[in-house]
């Protein structure tokens, strides 16, 4: 196989015409035989971004309220990631023998907390559900609360978790020469009590060990993002009329209130791909217009400041 | 003696608080029977450290049972120390090794005395800048030194003080990033409450240039020190493998510890240690 890989390789480099006459081969059996597949080419256009076009106003009133939750839950990612990662981490830099609880309090919140992430997204979100159900028909709370924790659900489970991970790793995987830095510029340069920094020291320190590893907890608010629309997708398509908990319709059922996820399960069972591919389009748009817009905003704060030849790769 | 149900309840009150960062009312510990104030004689008798797997072995080849790191020398405040070495020699693993055992005082397999009680003392302050210490672009040098930091001043002459604070260290070269951090552990060092501090800086200061360089740097050091902190002695520690030259770097007053390979076989590496002559 390798030998006749090399003869075509060589064959290629010698006679560069080869390559126009294949491809002239392919499009001209292309040409000849698209005229008995129609109906084939047809159901492909349903899967290039022009299908945008064909969305009706429900999926774009579907399509804003899943904008509005996704960001929202990434709001929620990020708040509930952050403070967990650096309360965890500030207890997992705790040294010295007598500090042992502290540091046991950290790992726990890291091991529950991977827990949650591992589980399927579909049962943590049923059994939350079910929990803000209950107490909201039992304490007669508001409709909205239900709504606002299962956005706060879908952000903290994935979403957060990866912020999470972020900061603690920063701290229990640091290097060394990270540790000795941060230690001796920022905490602990007294022998005094040097296991025992205080709560400010601790989280100066995680905060400065998060710095030498930027650009993974870069990474992870961009990675939060991605998965808390997937988390409010996952809400949308096992809760229907999802945002009927906080915009009462008019009585009437619209299966706009399902957000994009409803819509999405709908289209299938209406077998209506040119919808659905329109809608994972604007989708995709809308993911990479605020990832951009997350780079953006962390390569003004953080990345500007590195020299160019320090962000080589290979 | 069985500890009554009171004192258990007690410490795991205790305990908990201290889980939780509460502060617990402050007890004075007994003060060290010596707080020598000229500084610390410290010496290092052989050992050796096993990295997994790959062991390096400090012997001293003379009849010496150890090697001076710091003798201090009355009326000075800065005592300083140069390890010479050519790279793979281990000194890195025996700075970490120096710096874990005064911070942590978790013992070590080399054996460091500190004299006069010959135990790693208590109340002292330690900083450690190691080899491949990041360049955290995006820090404040504000963050990192005081607005009026005579070290920085002396250290980084070529930026006047208000236009150095309002830089970040991206903006830096790597010579001008190690010295605000040398500057920013000197600060620390200087204004902690401990009695004596210690730094220890591995090959930080050879990118300030050759011998004269680095000596004016050091002479610099110690100048803002003996202003700053009359009071409490500095053991500085420099390794490098640059100014390893005829002679070496020869700091006025510094001890100098040479370290050279005698054998590597396997995965053990055989160091020779010994404190050369111009001390």
């Amino acid at each position: 196989m390798e030998r006749v890989v090399s003869l075509v390789r060589r064959f290629r480099q010698s006679s560069p015409i080869f390559d126009v006459l294949v491809w002239s081969v392919v499009l001209g059996l292309g040409l000849f035989f698209g005229q008995y597949v129609d109906q084939v080419k047809a159901w492909f256009w349903n899967l290039f971004p022009i299908t945008i076009g064909s969305l009706n106003s429900a999926w774009w009133r579907a399509f804003g309220f899943t904008v509005l939750a996704s960001l929202s839950a990434w709001v929620f990612a990020v708040l509930i990631g952050y403070g967990l990662g650096v309360l965890a981490a500030a207890a997992r830099v705790s040294g010295g023998p007598d500090l042992k609880l502290r540091r046991g309090l950290g790992i726990s919140v890291d091991v529950v907390y991977r827990f949650l992430y591992i589980i399927p997204f579909v049962l943590t979100a049923n059994i939350a559900y079910n929990i803000t159900f209950t107490w909201q028909d039992s304490y007669d709370l508001p409709q909205w609360l239900t709504g606002v924790a299962m956005i706060i659900v879908a952000g903290a489970a994935l979403g957060g978790y990866k912020v999470f991970i972020a900061i603690y790793s920063a701290v229990s995987e640091a290097k060394l020469d990270s540790i000795v830095l941060t230690r001796s510029l920022f905490a602990g340069t007294d022998r005094g009590h040097p296991d025992a920094l205080s709560f400010r020291e601790s989280v100066k320190l995680v905060l400065r060990l998060r710095d030498c590893e930027i650009a993974g907890f870069t990474r992870a608010l961009e990675d939060a993002f991605h998965l808390s629309l997937v988390a409010v997708m996952i809400v949308e398509s096992i809760l229907p009329a999802f945002y009927e908990n906080f915009v009462q319709g008019s009585g009437a059922y619209s299966n706009y209130f399902g957000g994009v996820g409803r819509m999405i399960i709908t289209a299938q069972q209406s077998l209506t791909p040119r919808h659905i591919s329109g809608i994972l389009w604007l989708v995709l748009l809308f993911d990479g217009i605020v990832v951009a817009m997350i780079r953006a905003g962390c390569t003004h704060r953080w990345h500007k400041h590195y020299h160019q030849q320090r962000k080589e790769v290979a | 003696m069985n500890p009554t149900p009171r004192s258990r309840v007690a410490h795991v009150a205790r305990s908990l608080a201290r889980m939780l960062w509460v502060p617990l009312p402050h007890v004075a510990q007994p003060k060290g029977a010596h707080q020598p104030t000229g500084g610390y004689t410290v010496t290092l008798r052989p050992g050796e450290v096993d990295m997994g797997g790959f062991v390096i072995h400090y012997k001293i080849p003379t009849d010496a049972p150890n090697v001076v790191l710091w003798s201090p020398k009355s009326g000075r405040r800065v005592h300083v120390t140069v390890v010479k070495a050519d790279s793979g020699t281990g000194k890195s693993t025996l700075l970490l090794q120096l710096y874990r055992s005064i911070r942590d005082r978790l013992s070590s397999p080399l054996g460091f005395d500190f004299d006069p009680d010959m135990t790693v003392p208590e109340d002292v302050a330690i900083a450690f800048l190691p080899q491949k210490a990041p360049i955290v672009g995006h820090w404040k040098v504000r963050d990192l030194v005081p607005d009026n930091s005579d070290f920085a001043r002396q250290l980084l002459t070529e930026y006047t003080g208000s236009s150095l604070l309002s830089m970040r260290v991206g903006q830096l070269s790597g010579g001008q990033c190690m010295r605000i951090y040398v500057s920013s552990a000197l600060e620390r060092l200087s204004g902690s409450l401990a009695h004596a501090a210690f730094l220890l800086l591995d090959e930080t200061l050879d990118g300030v240039g050759e011998e004269q360089e680095v000596t004016a740097c050091v002479a610099a050091i110690a100048a803002v020190w003996e202003r700053q902190s009359p009071q409490k002695p500095l053991h500085l520690m420099l390794a490098s493998h640059k100014q390893l030259g005829k002679g070496g770097l020869s700091i006025p007053g510094s001890i100098s510890l040479g370290m050279d390979v005698h054998s590597r076989k396997g995965a053990a590496l055989e160091v020779h240690m010994q404190n050369l002559e111009n001390w």
